[in-house]
C-alpha cells in the first residue's frame, strides 16, 4: 500500500503517493523527473545522489521517502536560480572541473552547502566537505580549485 | 511494504516494534542492507523514530550528559559541550552527507565492532538508556552489545539515549585506521582516555581507559594493560611498552576479513597503544576541545 508523503521540494510544498521505503533518489528521478541526483553505487559510498535536506547534504540513495515527511528537500534543479549556484557553475567551467559530469551535480550540492555555512573555507575545509563525493575523471584538484574560486566571490554574489 | 509508522510517543513505538516493525533512525544501514528485499516489496514496516521527544536533544543531567539516540553524527561531532573523544569518533564515520543523517542510536544498535561511536563510548564509561513498556533501564555497553548485529534489546525495547557520566576532561587519544579518510570502514581503532596528576617530570596516571574497535566481536577494553598503566609514573611507562604491547596483542581477538588481516590488526592495535602511551609521557595528547 502506498502512502502519501508531504514535503517541500525545491521550495514548493508537494506530496507524492509512494511506498514509505522507496528510495528518495528513485522518487525524485521517477516521480518528479528530477534527474540531477544520480545513482552511482546505490549504497551511500560515492555521493553522486546527494541532495540537500533542510539545507544539509544527505544521500538520497540510502534515504527512505517516508523519512522526508514534513522536511525540505532541494535538488540541484532547485538551486539553479540562485546566484550561488550560478557562481559555482561558472567556476566549475573556468577551473575545468567537469569531465563526464556524472558527479558534478552532487559536487555542486556539497560545495553549495559548504559555502552557505562557511563562506571562507580553507583548502582542508573544502577537501573535507567534498570527501564523500567520488570523481573518477578529474583527479579532484580542478574541483577543489573551482570551489576555491567560488569562495573568493561568494560574498559578492549571495 | 504495506505501511510505515511514525509514532509520537515512546509507548506506541515500543508497541509497534514488538509487533514486528523495523526501527528506522538514520536509515543508512537499513537502506543498504535491505535494498534488494525492499525493491521486491518485502520487508517489515518501517518505524520512523524522528517524532519521539525522549530520543532527541543533548542535555546535562544530574548524573551526566544525556544524548538522545536520534542525534546525528554531525550534531555530536559539532557539539562543543561533549567530550572530544566522542566528537572525534562520530566525526570519523562515513562522509559528511552520511553523518548528517546517521544517528548515534543506529550506530550502537547495528552492533558492529567497527562502529566508530562505540569505542569512544566504552572509553567514556557511557551507559545505554533502554526503554520499554515498563519504563527505562540503564546498562553498560558491554551488557547491551553481544556481537555483530546482536544486542540484548528486548523485542519491545528501544535504545532511547546514552548517558556520559561526568568526568574530568583528561587526555584523550582517538585514531581510526582505514584505507582512506572518508567513507571507509575501520580496520582497527583505539579510543583512549587518561587522567594524569602532577607535572611533566613527576606525573602519575590516576585513571585510564583503552577501548579497541574492530579487533573482536565487540569493542574490547584492555583492562590488563589499563591496570599496568594505572597508578604508574608516566616516566616509567616507556620501559613497560614491550610488555604492554604483548598484553594488547593477547587481549584482542581480531580476524582476517575483506578489510584487513588479524596479524595487521594486532600489530596496529599495539602501535596505537604505544602512540597513546608516548603522548602521555611527553605531556602532550589532546586535551583541548578544539582538536576535532
Amino acid at each position: 500500500m502506498k502512502t502519501l508523503v508531504r514535503f517541500v521540494l525545491n521550495g514548493r510544498e508537494t506530496e507524492v503517493s509512494t511506498w514509505a521505503d522507496a528510495r528518495l533518489v528513485d522518487v525524485l528521478r521517477e516521480d518528479f523527473g528530477l534527474t540531477g541526483a544520480k545513482e552511482g553505487c546505490g549504497e551511500g559510498e560515492c555521493g553522486a545522489c546527494a541532495v540537500l535536506l533542510d539545507n544539509r547534504p544527505v544521500l538520497s540513495c540510502i534515504m527512505a521517502a517516508g523519512a522526508v515527511e514534513g522536511r525540505s528537500v532541494t535538488t540541484v534543479e532547485g538551486l539553479r536560480e540562485r546566484p550561488g549556484y550560478q557562481l559555482l557553475a561558472r567556476c566549475f567551467e573556468d577551473a575545468g572541473a567537469v569531465q563526464c559530469g556524472f558527479c558534478t551535480p552532487a559536487m555542486i550540492m556539497a560545495a553549495y552547502a559548504l559555502l552557505d555555512e562557511c563562506p571562507a573555507p580553507s583548502e582542508t575545509d573544502i577537501r573535507r566537505a567534498l570527501a564523500g563525493n567520488l570523481c573518477r575523471c578529474t583527479g579532484y584538484a580542478a574541483i577543489v580549485q573551482a570551489v576555491r574560486l567560488a569562495a573568493g566571490q561568494w560574498g559578492q554574489v549571495t | 511494504m504495506s505501511h510505515a509508522l511514525r509514532p509520537s510517543t515512546l509507548a506506541e513505538a515500543c508497541e509497534a516494534k514488538a509487533q514486528g516493525a523495523l526501527p528506522y533512525a538514520g536509515g543508512t544501514d537499513v537502506m543498504v542492507r535491505q535494498r534488494d528485499m525492499r525493491r521486491a516489496g518485502l520487508g517489515a514496516p518501517l518505524l520512523f523514530l524522528d517524532a519521539i521527544p525522549e530520543m532527541q536533544g543533548i542535555h546535562p543531567e544530574a548524573d551526566g550528559i544525556r544524548i538522545g539516540a536520534m542525534n546525528t553524527m554531525a550534531e555530536i561531532a559539532a557539539h562543543q559541550g561533549l567530550p572530544p573523544l566522542l566528537r572525534l569518533g562520530c566525526g570519523s564515520v562515513g562522509s559528511p552527507a552520511l553523518r548528517n543523517v546517521a544517528t548515534i542510536g543506529g550506530n550502537i544498535c547495528s552492533a558492529s565492532p567497527a562502529a566508530d561511536s562505540v569505542a569512544p563510548l566504552h572509553a567514556l564509561d557511557a551507559l545505554a538508556e533502554v526503554s520499554g513498556p515498563t519504563g527505562a533501564r540503564r546498562l553498560s555497553l558491554q551488557e547491551l552489545l553481544l556481537g555483530p548485529a546482536r544486542t540484548t534489546l528486548g523485542e519491545d525495547e528501544l535504545l532511547t539515549a546514552v548517558i556520559l557520566p561526568e568526568r574530568p576532561l583528561g587526555r584523550h587519544f582517538h585514531r581510526k585506521v582505514a584505507p582512506r579518510l572518508s567513507n571507509a570502514i575501520t580496520k582497527v581503532s583505539l579510543a583512549a582516555w587518561a587522567l594524569v596528576e602532577g607535572g611533566v617530570d613527576d606525573g602519575m596516571v590516576s585513571s585510564v581507559r583503552l577501548a579497541f574497535g574492530a579487533v573482536g566481536p565487540v569493542v574490547i577494553r584492555c583492562r590488563e594493560a589499563e591496570a599496568m598503566i594505572n597508578a604508574a609514573a608516566v616516566n616509567a611507562l616507556p620501559e613497560q611498552l614491550s610488555t604492554l604491547r604483548q598484553i594488547v596483542m593477547d587481549t584482542i581477538s581480531p580476524i582476517d576479513d575483506q578489510r584487513s588481516t588479524a596479524d595487521y590488526r594486532r600489530l596496529v592495535a599495539a602501535n596505537l597503544m604505544e602512540l597513546f602511551v608516548l603522548e602521555l609521557c611527553h605531556g602532550d595528547g589532546h586535551s583541548q576541545e578544539t582538536q576535532s
